[in-house]
């Protein structure tokens, strides 16, 4: 068994009439049961890349695995695969297709052909996992969109995947349904799922992932352990979308306090700065 | 974006009544309005109000502003029927309210037109109570079980749950744009609203192609196989009170009809 869920083996992929290829030669590697966040500018491939993943765009050339087995574009084996990794869209309207919550939620079991009773079950356990028992019945246009938000999700968690990938879940959300995703994404992580989340938001990506992947027009230019990409990350004076908000407070002291470790949050932050204190 | 009567449907006071008692005793309404005479129809479009109104808790100024728009095209419609024109005054006597002579003929209202006017508007008055208690009470997704239980063609169902989730997506697309479109000046004159409606239903076909592609994607990501089918949790609970009213309210109407008939 590798260790490793998801791998891209240089993947060429271009839209049509575009002048230049979107992927090109990705190469990337996706930790097994790991919380990892794929970063990078707009344009730079990341939701081909999510397309992809799913079996949604067949790469020009390049091979996609999980688990060590090549992605095919027959049918049968799109359709494992579609059970082993789940996709949310950016945008919940995108992807809710049905009259009502419970509804949405039954639409992909139905699809992998379960029998009613089986569908019934897993439905009422998702709506209870993702605390959506009171909306079973509501009509999706009076959900409010961190609401749309929670049962796209719960739609995709139903299947039970390996892989969740998630294209951009803060956009357009307040901070309190963000935090309240964060939540019921920790809570998938601890099921066992493997999360792959891409975003902008890099104060979010340094507080939350374990793993970073970044990519520059097509390519992957970092990985690894947070602390460690981000690391990397500051010395490129070139990578545009910044620093977090965190490491930037934190690398101003650093000079002045070189044995202060990386916070990775702000309850960690002044823990370390009160030690700190302490121990002078 | 929320369409109000969408809304009632699903949050009204019978939301709970299995949809096929609702729609059983609608379509038994419908049947009387067509065969039973004006006083017993407005009977019926009272009682249909009641249900509405009182027993569904529909709010009474909505319910009227429905019933109005039906009034309005009704009465637009009475002239005819009501008033007729003839050239010789011999045979009007006895079937004119009033007449006054014009163009050397004579134009009058008719009894037997102004009965015929009542007549054809109450029927229509009493079934359309009867169907916008359908539409004010029964959800779409409970009239698509409904007809997938009768043996409707899937097709048909799987079309119409369809266009039910994009109605609420265009129409939310559609008020976006107004609403950037008003922002920037938009719809101030005769001529910028000509543009701007050119332009809002240019972007609505160029957008509505754009979500048909977004929307392949995402049924293809959940394992779409060519059939839409969904499972919905039933909740309904059967009510012997409604049940009995209506039963017991349908026999009088029915009883009224023969009386009217055995003695009009």
């Amino acid at each position: 068994m590798s260790e490793y869920l998801l791998e891209f083996k240089d993947v060429y992929y271009s839209y049509p009439m575009a002048t230049s290829p979107t992927l090109q030669g990705l190469n990337l590697r996706l930790p097994k049961y790991k919380k990892t966040a794929l970063i990078g500018q707009n344009g730079c491939g990341k939701s081909t890349m999510f397309l992809i993943a799913d079996g949604l765009a067949k790469p020009d050339r390049g091979v996609v695995m999980l688990d060590n087995i090549p992605l095919t574009f027959d049918r049968a084996a799109l359709k494992r695969w579609r059970q082993r990794v789940g996709l949310v869209f950016q945008d919940p309207e995108q992807q809710l297709v049905a009259p009502t919550v419970a509804a949405d939620i039954s639409y992909g079991l139905c699809n992998q052909g379960l029998s009613e009773a089986e569908v019934a079950a897993k439905v009422t356990q998702t709506l209870r996992d993702f605390n959506l028992e009171a909306l079973a019945m509501s009509p999706l246009q009076h959900l409010s969109l961190g609401q749309k938000k929670r049962v796209s999700i719960a739609g995709v968690m139903a299947l039970q995947p390996d892989l969740l990938l998630l294209d951009e879940p803060t956009a357009y959300l307040d901070p309190v349904q963000t935090r309240n995703l964060l939540i019921e994404l920790e809570a998938i992580a601890k099921l066992g799922t493997t999360l792959l989340i891409a975003t902008h938001d890099l104060d979010f990506v340094y507080q939350w992932a374990d793993w970073v992947l970044v990519m520059e027009q097509g390519k992957l230019i970092a990985e690894g352990e947070t602390i460690a990409v981000f690391t990397q990350l500051q010395s490129m004076p070139d990578f545009a979308l910044g620093m977090p908000i965190l490491w930037q407070m934190w690398s101003r002291l650093a000079d002045r306090m070189p044995h202060l470790p990386a916070p990775r949050s702000i309850d960690e932050f002044t823990t370390y700065l009160e030690k700190d204190r302490f121990n002078n | 974006m929320h369409i109000q009567i969408d809304t009632l449907a699903y949050s009204n006071r019978l939301r709970h009544l299995p949809p096929a008692q609702k729609l059983c005793f609608a379509i038994a309404m419908l049947l009387l309005a067509l065969v039973t005479h004006y006083p017993i129809q407005l009977a019926m479009l009272v009682w249909m109000s009641v249900w509405i109104v009182f027993h569904a808790g529909i709010p009474c100024r909505i319910y009227a502003a429905m019933m109005l728009g039906v009034m309005t095209f009704l009465v637009t419609g009475m002239p005819a029927l009501a008033i007729e024109y003839t050239s010789s005054s011999a045979d009007i006597h006895a079937d004119a309210w009033g007449q006054i002579s014009v163009w050397g003929g004579q134009l009058y209202l008719s009894r037997q037109g102004t009965f015929q006017a009542i007549s054809a508007s109450m029927r229509s008055l009493a079934s359309t109570s009867a169907l916008f208690f359908i539409i004010l009470t029964i959800p779409a997704i409970d009239l698509a079980s409904l007809c997938q239980k009768i043996g409707c063609p899937p097709i048909l169902i799987e079309l119409s749950l369809l266009v039910y989730r994009f109605i609420f997506l265009l129409a939310d697309t559609a008020q976006k744009i107004t609403t950037a479109q008003i922002s920037r000046g938009g719809y101030r004159t005769h001529r910028l609203r000509i543009n701007s409606l050119n332009l809002l239903v240019r972007q609505l076909i160029q957008r509505t192609a754009s979500r048909y592609q977004q929307s392949i994607l995402s049924i293809n990501a959940r394992g779409f196989n060519g059939e839409f089918r969904f499972w919905q949790p039933v909740a309904y609970r059967y009510s012997w009170r409604y049940a009995t009213e209506s039963i017991f309210g349908c026999t009088i109407l029915i009883i009224g009809e023969i009386l009217y008939r055995s003695y009009v």
